[in-house]
């Protein structure tokens, strides 16, 4: 091995110099940013509104920490012990298919949540979004299991012609 | 691993990521934006409006009910007043229909995020504010017949007054205006947030 190829020890290298200034300008902006909600936090709420934007945080842990986490932990050790069988790709093509799934989970929820409120929203939603969460589920279901055979099909061909 | 199958892994990984990362982005827009945007309103399964569901086939937000709007309150005592100082005009709605009717296509664009085109028809602002000596420049007071809310009582900017696409609309997509769009006549102006946009009219004033 020449000199040249040796890594020398307390001396970053430019691919860690332009980490590190990313680094420091990420955690920089952050700060800067959590100081000025911090000063727009009070100058414009109503301290009588603290209590809620707590309750709304501790919401937010809650539903992050144990149900969130946990769910994408079980999928990614899921996958990890799959990904001995099955090809990386089929499991980028269902990751993909969650993540898509779980996205109009996300809109669609507070829709259907906001609808036992029948008093105040009859006007404003006026649908049953229940039915169309189910809808997009199923299309999601369909369009990766299409897309998962379509890779096989794909691949298949392609090692036919590798073998001719 | 060798390093190569490491950087293959890493490359399906990431390109995995930003499928499902623009994938879901691309789902979403496809799937909500129908209520604004009338080509894509047949799969429009995310949003909570759909194009022409409504009387006179436009979506509503605030109800009659919820304005507290009673039928005797537009029956055929309901009068519009125009002022400007001292000068007054008072209209019955048969007269507001025999003044000289233009037609204009605007949309309702709604705060809450929907936004949907309407053919309306009723009278220039600017001809009834004109008929008081109203000048050039000047603002207006636009009062609804609720009875509470937090735009019952709005005002215009002399840019709106005096954009003839402006009117005091009796009629909507070819039908009288259902009571539930602001029956017997309703403020209807180019880029307008939906909110000020002011049903059930009773009274417009001149500010300055």
């Amino acid at each position: 091995m020449s000199a040249e190829l040796v890594p020398r020890v307390g001396k970053l290298g430019p691919h860690s110099r332009a980490i590190r200034r990313w680094r420091v300008g990420l955690i920089v902006g952050g700060a800067a940013i959590l100081l000025l909600s911090a000063v727009i936090l009070l100058t414009t709420v109503k301290p009588t509104r603290y209590i809620g934007i707590v309750e709304w945080f501790a919401a937010a842990i809650i539903v992050h920490d144990a149900i969130i986490a946990p769910f994408v932990f079980a999928v990614g050790l899921a996958m990890r012990k799959a990904g001995h069988r099955i090809p990386l790709a089929v499991l980028a093509i269902i990751q993909a298919g969650l993540v898509i799934g779980a996205m109009f989970t996300i809109v669609l929820v507070p829709e259907i949540l906001a609808q036992r409120y029948a008093h105040l929203f009859e006007t404003l939603l006026p649908f049953d979004y229940l039915r169309n969460l189910g809808v997009l589920w199923v299309g999601t279901l369909v369009v990766t299991g299409v897309a998962v055979v379509g890779y096989y099909v794909w691949r298949g061909l392609g090692a036919r012609r590798r073998a001719v | 691993m060798s390093e190569p199958d490491r950087n293959k892994k890493a490359r399906a990984s990431r390109r995995g990521f930003l499928v499902a990362i623009f994938g879901s982005l691309a789902g979403v827009v496809a799937f909500w934006s129908g209520q604004s945007f009338a080509p894509l309103d047949a799969i429009n399964l995310i949003a909570p409006r759909k194009q022409g569901d409504g009387p006179n086939e436009l979506p509503i937000n605030r109800t009659s009910e919820q304005a507290r709007i009673t039928a005797d309150m537009v029956d055929e005592n309901w009068r519009l007043i125009v002022k400007r100082g001292t000068r007054i005009r008072t209209y019955t709605y048969a007269e507001l229909l025999a003044l000289p009717q233009q037609v204009v296509q605007l949309p309702i664009a709604c705060v809450n995020g929907w936004s949907q085109t309407a053919t309306w028809k009723g009278i220039r602002l600017s001809t009834l504010m004109d008929a008081v000596g109203r000048e050039k420049g000047e603002a207006i007071m636009l009062t609804s017949l609720e009875v509470k809310g937090n735009y019952r009582v709005t005002t215009m900017g002399s840019e709106f007054v005096d954009n003839d696409l402006t009117l005091v609309a009796l009629h909507l997509n070819g039908k009288v205006l259902d009571i539930e769009h602001g029956y017997p006549a309703r403020m209807i102006a180019p880029a307008r947030p939906g909110v000020l946009q002011t049903k059930w009219l009773s009274r417009l004033e001149v500010t300055t």
